[in-house]
């Protein structure tokens, strides 16, 4: 430890870095509090109060792990969300569902058309398509099989 | 129960990893954790991609064998210079309320962390299902980047991260809350070395003020930027243990190899860590004399440049080259949207806290006696802050977006080079380490 510099500026100094880290605690507090309350107790998902959505977001997950107990091993599913199907929605779709079902070969929703996965597990609303039959409605959307 | 103790049981090997090669260069520094951790991730991540390009099945036994026979060499060394070590890790006389500021500052990251308030989407996207994979496949699964579904995944960035996440999940299955959770460790880690290798360097009231400082802000930033689970917990961690050991250890070839193998942990672990690691080299070697200058250069980036070249050289003959490809994945170089690009990056320093990071900072160095010899780290702000504009200026495409979800995050950095700016120029014998 040195000290050579003049009390009163060390003063100033740390006043100021207490106020500084109190008013970057309270913004930090005050941005978690917008988000729910107070509390270390552990949220029911990774993005329960992440982002603009955080609702909808915690259901997508619950979905998706509700589904990958229902799909087999192996099998080709596609996460669709039936009005959100630009270009980014459907990646979105793709990489959410590619790391809550690793069991399972993802593929993007818009192949379905071409190439239709063995599963279709639409999110929120229902996905009606000729070729597949709904097998399961767990909380948060609704799961379909080739016939 | 279990689960979480065999979590914590391999996070916990991951500094006995890193401890062969900082007790092979400074025996001195052989209990401070956040450079254990930073050399023990890049020690992994460089074997656990060994064992992929060799097809050697990952398995905990075989990961880790080879590791703790290596870092057991390091241990009668250890012995014979302990009362050295004992000496150099002692005491700092510091009151134990010092350590309070930052304290504060890591709880309120372990309730973001704990309430998933802040969590990356990135980590949802691509580092955990990365990881998860790799642990699944027992080893880096090249077909899986490849694959032209996963292109958005960004096949090439550096390994380090979804590595370490892949080897606690070969203990105890992935879990995609266990990334999430330890970023206040990080947060933590950052600001410890900070504290520790400072209280030889600064006076204790504003060592324990500075390093509070530096947690609170780098625990801020980190969430209200959301990038819990993602990257950069990691990289701004080692870029501090860098940052800490170039700023308060005097000038020597064991200092500058230490810092390497800090830069190691850098590159390996984001794109951007090589632009830290080149332009952080390049400060540090400043020096009239050429062979003196080019000699601290290539010890400080040698061996983090190998190591950079090494994995592009994989990404180019695993077919995964992406970020590391000659031409831009976001399209061509182009000056059309500059105007844009820099007043959005400077806006993105905003932090929802009208700049306050930037200005307790700065002001910090405002009132110390020796600004002067925060120079270097003011430099290297400004320069990363050209390589963050650098970035954006590519593709014709509106930036804008682009740089709302990730240039807080990149600015990162520039906020860590103010931190040590800031103890620089309140350390007495800063001035007389500048050449």
């Amino acid at each position: 430890m040195r000290s050579s510099s003049p009390p009163r500026r060390q003063a100033a100094t740390v006043a100021w870095m207490a106020a500084c880290g109190l008013v970057l605690l309270a913004a930090e507090a005050r941005h978690l509090r917008a988000r729910g309350r107070f509390t270390f107790r552990r949220a029911a998902t990774i993005l329960s109060r992440t982002g603009a959505t955080p609702r909808t977001s915690e259901a997508a997950i619950l979905f998706l792990d509700a589904i990958g107990r229902q799909i087999p091993a192996g099998a080709t599913v596609a996460l669709l969300r039936p009005g959100y199907e630009g270009y980014q929605d459907v990646e979105d779709a793709y990489m959410a569902a590619a790391g809550r079902l690793p069991n399972c070969r993802v593929v993007p929703s818009n192949i379905r058309a071409a190439n239709p996965p063995e599963y279709l597990a639409s999110f929120e609303s229902p996905a009606p398509d000729a070729r597949y039959l709904l097998v399961s409605r767990p909380p948060g959307g609704f799961l379909y099989r080739l016939r | 129960m279990i689960r979480a103790l065999e979590y914590a049981a391999s996070l916990a090997l991951v500094p006995v990893f890193g401890l062969s090669a900082v007790v092979a260069i400074d025996e001195t520094m052989a209990f401070e954790p956040g450079l254990l951790a930073a050399a023990g991730c890049a020690i992994l991540a460089v074997e656990m991609t060994f064992l992929s390009l060799m097809k050697i099945a990952w398995s905990p036994l075989v990961i880790t064998a080879p590791l703790v026979a290596i870092s057991a060499v390091s241990l009668p060394r250890l012995r014979r210079n302990r009362l050295r070590i004992g000496r150099a890790a002692g005491s700092s006389g510091l009151p134990a309320w010092s350590l309070v500021p930052g304290g504060l500052g890591v709880a309120l990251v372990s309730m973001a962390a704990v309430t998933a308030t802040s969590t990356s989407i990135d980590f949802v996207y691509f580092w955990g299902p990365k990881a998860q994979q790799f642990a699944l496949h027992r080893g880096i699964d090249f077909a899986y980047l490849s694959a032209r579904d996963n292109f958005l995944m960004h096949p090439d960035y550096p390994p380090l991260v979804p590595l370490v996440f892949a080897w606690s999940s070969l203990w105890a299955g992935f879990s995609w809350w266990a990334p999430i959770l330890s970023a206040p460790f990080f947060v933590a880690l950052s600001a410890w070395s900070f504290w520790r290798l400072g209280r030889r360097s600064l006076e204790g009231s504003i060592l324990a003020g500075l390093s509070g400082l530096f947690a609170i802000t780098l625990g801020y930033c980190l969430v209200v930027t959301n990038s819990l689970g993602n990257a950069e917990v990691f990289l701004v961690c080692w870029e501090s243990q860098a940052l800490a050991l170039l700023t308060f250890q005097p000038q020597s070839k064991r200092r500058d190899l230490l810092a390497s193998v800090m830069l190691c942990a850098v590159v390996l672990t984001k794109v951007e860590g090589a632009a830290f690691a080149m332009l952080t080299a390049a400060a540090f070697s400043v020096e009239r004399r050429p062979a003196i200058r080019w000699g601290r250069f290539f010890r400080l980036a040698g061996i983090p440049l190998a190591l950079l070249v090494g994995w592009i050289a994989i990404g180019h003959f695993e077919g995964i080259r992406e970020a590391y490809s000659r031409s831009s994945p976001y399209g061509p170089f182009t000056l059309v949207h500059l105007p844009l690009v820099v007043s959005r990056v400077l806006a993105a320093g905003n932090y929802e806290a009208g700049f306050l990071p930037w200005f307790a900072l700065l002001g910090v160095i405002a009132l110390s006696p020796r600004p002067a010899a925060s120079f270097r780290y003011l430099a290297l702000s400004f320069l990363y802050f050209l390589f963050v504009v650098f970035c954006y200026v590519h593709g014709a495409g509106n930036p804008r977006d682009w740089i709302l979800v990730s240039a807080p995050r990149l600015l990162l950095a520039p906020v860590a080079f103010l931190a040590f700016g800031a103890a620089a120029a309140w350390n007495p014998v800063e001035s007389d380490r500048s050449s």
